[in-house]
């Protein structure tokens, strides 16, 4: 058996430790330069080292689809099945797990659905009935919904179609005819009504703000026996227009009735909010979104109902005044939202207070607040003061009435990026201005208390969101991962995967699986998500010391411990010794461990004796869709007289 | 045979994740809550909005986030105050106030007393 001055064997990868001892003042262990030094995923499977999740675009998520601009921040939670919202420079985008929604959806637009009364025609008195109606939005009409009931049996069928009005709002110019009829024999009997869909696949164009008419007429003569009764009420009673009668000479509008009708335009995606140029943040009320943004000068508020998904580009200023021109985090609690706006915090009540101050909390003239978090029943805000020389953390009353803090946390010469609340921690990342790094850290009492260092940048409150138990974050040009998958292994930091084009935007994973959003800060621009693997993928270990006294170390044989491996799946392992930099650097030739084993042997290694090494892992050679996880990589070794 | 040394990186000193996300015993959280009260800096509080019971460095009061706009609280002076849309009513060591939206005032004391 061979003998061996000595081992060294590297697992635990979750450890996320990528060290490159002594190369610079911020690569040592646990400094805040080692976190960069690699590319790799050790999150997703803890004993594993695996290659760096890969990204692919949504589809439409490129300027070539409907993502002409940078997207900026992702709603993180979706507002109904596989659907949520982003917003850009300019425009808000709908979103589903896999596509950017580009035009054409036939959304919901007016409706009434009275039904004590029916609004009766296809007799000699009433050869045609009606129901004026006003859009909101402007596009195609492709579908008008009825609640049919019929008296007697009339065998014949009911047509739907669109006209405009004449001075006196009567129909007057046929605009289009829906696609399909209602046969006589499908409708039940009067105030069994039941709801029948008359679709326009391609249907005349309505503008917002219009009134119109929707007319149904039957096929065949009028019969008094045998003739269609829709439903509608005569209370609450639609705003849009009336319902209509026919004689067969002259329409009457009947006031006091509505018929029963749901109308759907059309919807092009994405959305242009009028005058926005950021983006900042997205939140839910109940059915409305709310969309903080800012102009060239200012900023505001878009509202936006769900299920008309009609976009009102200025509530904000409309309903109590403009915003300022800064940074808009946002957070909610029920009916309330508390969102930063400059040196001011704004709220806004809902409900039946329904009441909004965008100046709601002055922190002063240098202030800006950087992120809002609600937690422990209290909303929590960060403050950066003196061009973000300073912060500090404030507590404030649930409720939102107050005009006074709770409390608060001076926590020095920090400027803070996020706050993210998670397992009932309050984390923060935060910029260190003693040291040229950045930090990972929890708030514990009225410290930070910090966790694990980086290099880049500092995130905001748009780039954040959670993977695997861990706090994903933007930081330069890639996403950082720091937490610990579970609770029983080390907190990592580690870089995860690049960003895409080199100006990030917003990041989230509405859906489960992480989404990034970026720019080239000219025309190209991406919305992608995790997917895969990506070849672009690295790690290093830390360099170890293989001298002894007068002795240096020569490397015999290296054992790595894989999965069994799939089709092409590859990882090239390089030994590098001596400093790594300057001259004496030794490189070993590439090892590659593929094939079907999970031990693979490497004996043949052509280094001479070294004072230290590292062990580097590279993908590029690797499979996209089959990785090399790494359990364990085992160096033995014996030492010679130098 | 002479024994192979072990080279390998001891990271057993780096604690598990439940360890360093501990707080340490003892350690006074901002807004700590116990039995359903925050214990802020200067005051304790219980609830939020218009229901809130709280103790400050003003008082003690109840019925809004802050003192100073409670209908009801008692100053650390001991005077009291209760106010609503019709009625109102102070009272501290030298005079008794009294007033509704339909009757005069009623002073026990010296009004001069009042605040």
């Amino acid at each position: 058996m061979a003998d061996y001055d000595f081992k060294i064997i590297l697992e635990d990868f979750e450890q996320g430790l990528a060290p490159l001892a002594h190369i610079d003042d911020k690569t040592f262990f646990g400094g805040p330069g080692h976190a960069g030094k690699m590319q790799a995923d050790i999150v997703s499977d803890p004993k594993y080292l695996l290659p760096s999740p890969g990204l692919a675009n949504l589809t439409n998520g490129t300027q070539t689809g409907v993502v002409d601009q940078l997207i900026r921040f992702i709603l993180e939670e979706p507002t109904s099945a596989d659907t949520t919202y982003a917003v850009g420079t300019s425009k808000l985008f709908r979103l589903s797990s896999t596509t950017v929604l580009s035009s054409n959806v036939c959304s919901l637009d007016q409706s009434y659905t009275g039904n004590n009364t029916n609004v009766a025609f296809g007799t000699a008195a009433t050869p045609q009935s009606g129901q004026q109606f006003t859009p909101a939005k402007t596009g195609k009409i492709c579908k008008v919904t009825i609640n049919l009931g019929k008296v007697g049996s009339p065998t014949d069928n009911v047509s739907l179609a669109i006209y405009d009005l004449d001075g006196s709002d009567h129909p007057d110019n046929l605009l289009g005819t829906a696609d399909n009829v209602v046969a006589g024999g499908a409708v039940p009997a009067v105030f069994g009504e039941q709801e029948f869909d008359f679709t326009f696949a391609n249907g005349p164009v309505l503008t917002g703000g219009t009134q119109y008419a929707i007319v149904l007429t039957r096929s065949g003569s009028t019969d008094n026996s045998n003739y269609f009764a829709p439903y509608g009420g005569t209370g609450s009673l639609y705003a849009g227009g009336h319902s209509l009668t026919y004689n067969g000479s002259v329409w009457t509008i009947v006031t006091g009735t509505d018929m029963y009708f749901i109308q759907y335009t059309t919807d092009t995606w994405p959305k242009s909010i009028t005058d926005m140029q950021e983006g900042e943040s997205i939140v839910r009320v109940g059915n409305n979104l709310f969309v903080f943004y800012n102009t060239a000068v200012d900023g505001n508020i878009a509202t936006m109902p769900l299920d008309s998904e009609v976009i009102t580009s200025n509530w904000g200023s409309v309903t109590d005044q403009a915003l300022e021109n800064a940074p808009h985090p946002a957070a909610t609690k029920e009916d309330i939202i508390l969102f930063g706006n400059g040196r001011y915090v704004g709220t806004y009540i809902g409900g039946s207070v329904n009441t909004l101050d965008v100046q709601k909390l002055d922190f002063g003239v240098d202030a800006q607040v950087a992120d809002i978090v609600f937690f422990s029943n209290t909303w929590w805000i960060a403050v950066n003061y003196g061009e973000g020389k300073k912060s500090r953390i404030f507590m404030y009353e649930a409720g939102a009435l107050s005009n006074i803090l709770d409390d608060e946390a001076g926590l020095g010469s920090q400027k803070i990026g996020f706050l993210f609340v998670h397992n009932g921690l309050l984390f923060i990342a935060y910029q260190d201005n003693t040291t040229s790094s950045f930090a990972i850290g929890f708030l514990n009492g009225r410290a930070i208390k910090p966790l694990r260092y980086f290099t880049g940048t500092l995130p905001d409150h748009r780039q954040k969101c959670l993977f695997k138990n861990t706090i994903l974050f933007v930081s330069s040009t890639a996403l950082m991962s720091c937490g610990a998958t579970v609770e029983q292994i080390s907190l990592q930091i580690s870089k995860l995967a690049d960003g895409g084009y080199d100006n990030l935007g917003g990041i989230g994973a509405p859906f489960g699986t992480p989404m990034v959003a970026s720019s080239d800060g000219s025309t190209n621009h991406r919305l992608a998500k995790f997917s895969g693997y990506s070849t672009d993928s690295n790690w290093y270990s830390k360099l170890y010391d293989i001298s002894d006294g007068d002795r240096l170390g020569r490397i015999m044989k290296m054992v790595v411990y894989t999965k069994r491996l799939g089709e092409n799946a590859r990882a090239d392992i390089t030994l590098e010794g001596n400093q790594v930099s300057g001259a004496g650097v030794e490189t070993s030739t590439s090892f590659s461990v593929t094939g079907s084993k999970t031990r693979h042997k490497f004996t043949s290694i052509d280094l001479v004796q070294l004072e230290d090494f590292r062990v580097k892992i590279d993908s590029a050679n690797g499979s996209t869709t089959n990785p090399c996880p790494i359990r364990k990589i085992v160096i033995l070794g014996n030492y010679v007289q130098d | 045979m002479s024994k192979t040394k072990d080279l390998s990186s001891t990271f057993n000193r780096i604690p598990v994740a439940s360890q360093e996300l501990s707080i340490p015993p003892g350690t006074v959280q901002m807004g700590q809550r116990m039995g359903g009260v925050a214990m802020y800096s200067n005051a304790l509080k219980r609830g939020y909005g218009n229901s809130t019971f709280g103790v400050g460095d003003k008082g003690l009061w109840l019925g809004s986030p802050e003192y100073d706009t409670a209908p009801y609280k008692i100053s650390l002076a001991g005077e009291v105050t209760i106010t609503n849309e019709d009625e109102s009513f102070f009272q501290n060591q030298d005079v008794l106030i009294f007033y509704n939206s339909t009757v005069p005032e009623i002073v026990i004391g010296d009004p001069t007393a009042a605040p």
